[in-house]
């Protein structure tokens, strides 16, 4: 069986205004500046060989604490910059009271090493716990372990209405060095907004890094597991393994 | 430029060994978001979900078995997180239906119909066929793929790739004479 005349061809039998529509729709291509904005985003996810960045540690050009960021170099800066996060009011456990609005991030990717793992690359990740098929309840950020958590910290204000799957992990990211809290928790309103979403995988990672840096390294490497579970062949495994170093896999 | 490449000039490292994200990124992301926006997501919206989609390229590459073109494999992977965001999408809104469309040429004055506003009616008129009718009808009439790959990236047997077709074109035809009637109505 052949392939039917297309409406484009009058041949086709189709109306002069059904071929003036699919003639529109056909000449609809972004412009040059417009892929080279989009490409500029994904950073180093386009300079890497096929498995990209998270095969083989930041992509290159990007120091560690930066490849994940790189990797989601996504949000406008507008959007970004709406996203007013955050007040972590933290009296206790060595914290102060943080004020953080998040601001756009600069056009590059940023080079600046994450004071928490190291020698460990930044990566996105990470799949809340809700989106995971055997996971519970989501990680108890509120109420964290280990001598470097804030006693009773939890965001006050998180205002993400609108915000895109990849800006909302963008932010989840961008805080992580500076406020793993705050990147754990945007990890999870992530999984709580976008159950099946796209960045799933990146989200856990994400997840997980915080989590560590936290200190609380037994739920990073439960949440590890579940991930291991839930992805069996995910290309972000070694990322988390690598986060979790040599006694992570189950 | 209105073709992405053909499989045989795109596909020179088929079953992935050799492939990078930047080189499907470079061949396809416009196509990638010509399709995105023809299958329902927004301008606003069609560079965030263009970068979805190369995240999932990137993520994905390495499994790329080259049992189909890298352009029918890109394409399976926007038709999918296009899905996925007409959910959220709809999640928020309803999309309103075709009532307030506006064809405003008259037969005959294809020319004077600005591709800016048919695009708007296009896709107005998509918006009211189901997805499965909508992807065959972008993938074939809009992207000139062979019903083949249509059926490769759909997932159905060819008669029904046919079948969801024709009814689509009767839609489109449909909404068309619609808005045509409306507008003779007007025209004193």
């Amino acid at each position: 069986m052949t392939d039917p005349t297309r409406l484009i061809d009058p041949d086709s039998g189709s109306s002069s205004e059904v071929r003036a529509l699919v003639r529109a729709a056909r000449a609809e291509l972004p412009g040059e500046e417009r892929v080279e904005s989009i490409g500029a985003r994904l950073g180093p996810w386009l300079g890497g060989a096929s498995g990209g960045p998270s095969h083989g540690g930041p992509a290159p050009g990007v120091g560690v604490g930066g490849a994940a960021i790189a990797g989601l170099k996504i949000a406008t800066a507008a959007k970004i910059s709406a996203i007013a996060l955050v007040t972590l009011g933290v009296a206790s456990g060595g914290y102060a009271e943080i004020h953080s609005v998040h601001k756009a991030p600069p056009p590059v990717a940023r080079a600046t090493p994450s004071p928490a793992p190291a020698g460990l690359p930044s990566v996105l990740a990470g799949v809340a716990p809700g989106a995971l098929p055997d996971s519970g309840a989501p990680v108890a950020e509120s109420t964290p372990p280990g001598p470097t958590a804030p006693s009773g910290a939890a965001p006050a204000a998180l205002d993400t209405t609108g915000e895109s799957e990849v800006a909302l992990l963008q932010s989840a990211q961008d805080a992580l060095a500076a406020n793993p809290l705050v990147a754990l928790s945007l990890a999870n309103h992530h999984a709580a907004r976008f159950p099946r979403g796209t960045l799933a995988q990146e989200r856990e990672v994400i997840a997980v890094e915080a989590l560590l840096r936290l200190g609380r390294r037994d739920e990073a490497r439960a949440r590890a597991y579940r991930f291991y579970r839930a992805f069996p062949r995910s290309a972000h495994r070694a990322r988390i393994e690598e986060l979790l170093g040599d006694d992570s896999s189950p | 430029m209105s073709r992405p490449p053909s499989p045989r000039q795109s596909d020179a490292s088929s079953g992935g060994e050799g492939l990078t994200v930047a080189g499907v990124f470079h061949q396809y992301a416009p196509f990638a978001w010509r399709i995105l926006r023809r299958l329902g997501v927004a301008e606003a919206d069609a560079d965030d979900v263009c970068q979805e989609v190369f995240v999932t390229v990137h993520r994905r590459l390495a499994e790329f078995e080259g049992r189909s073109s890298v352009r029918t494999w890109v394409y399976g992977i926007c038709m999918r997180t296009a899905s996925d965001y007409r959910k959220r999408v709809r999640a928020r809104h309803e999309v309103a239906p075709d009532a307030h469309l506006d064809l405003a040429v008259a037969p005959g004055q294809e020319d004077d119909l600005s591709l800016t506003q048919a695009r708007s009616v296009l896709d107005r008129i998509l918006d009211g066929l189901d997805d499965d009718r909508r992807a065959v009808f972008v993938l074939y009439e809009i992207e000139e793929l062979p019903m083949t790959d249509v059926c490769g990236i759909l997932g159905c047997p060819l008669q029904t790739a046919y079948s969801r077709l024709h009814s689509a074109r009767s839609e489109v035809e449909k909404a068309v004479a619609r808005l045509r009637a409306r507008e003779e109505a007007r025209t004193p």
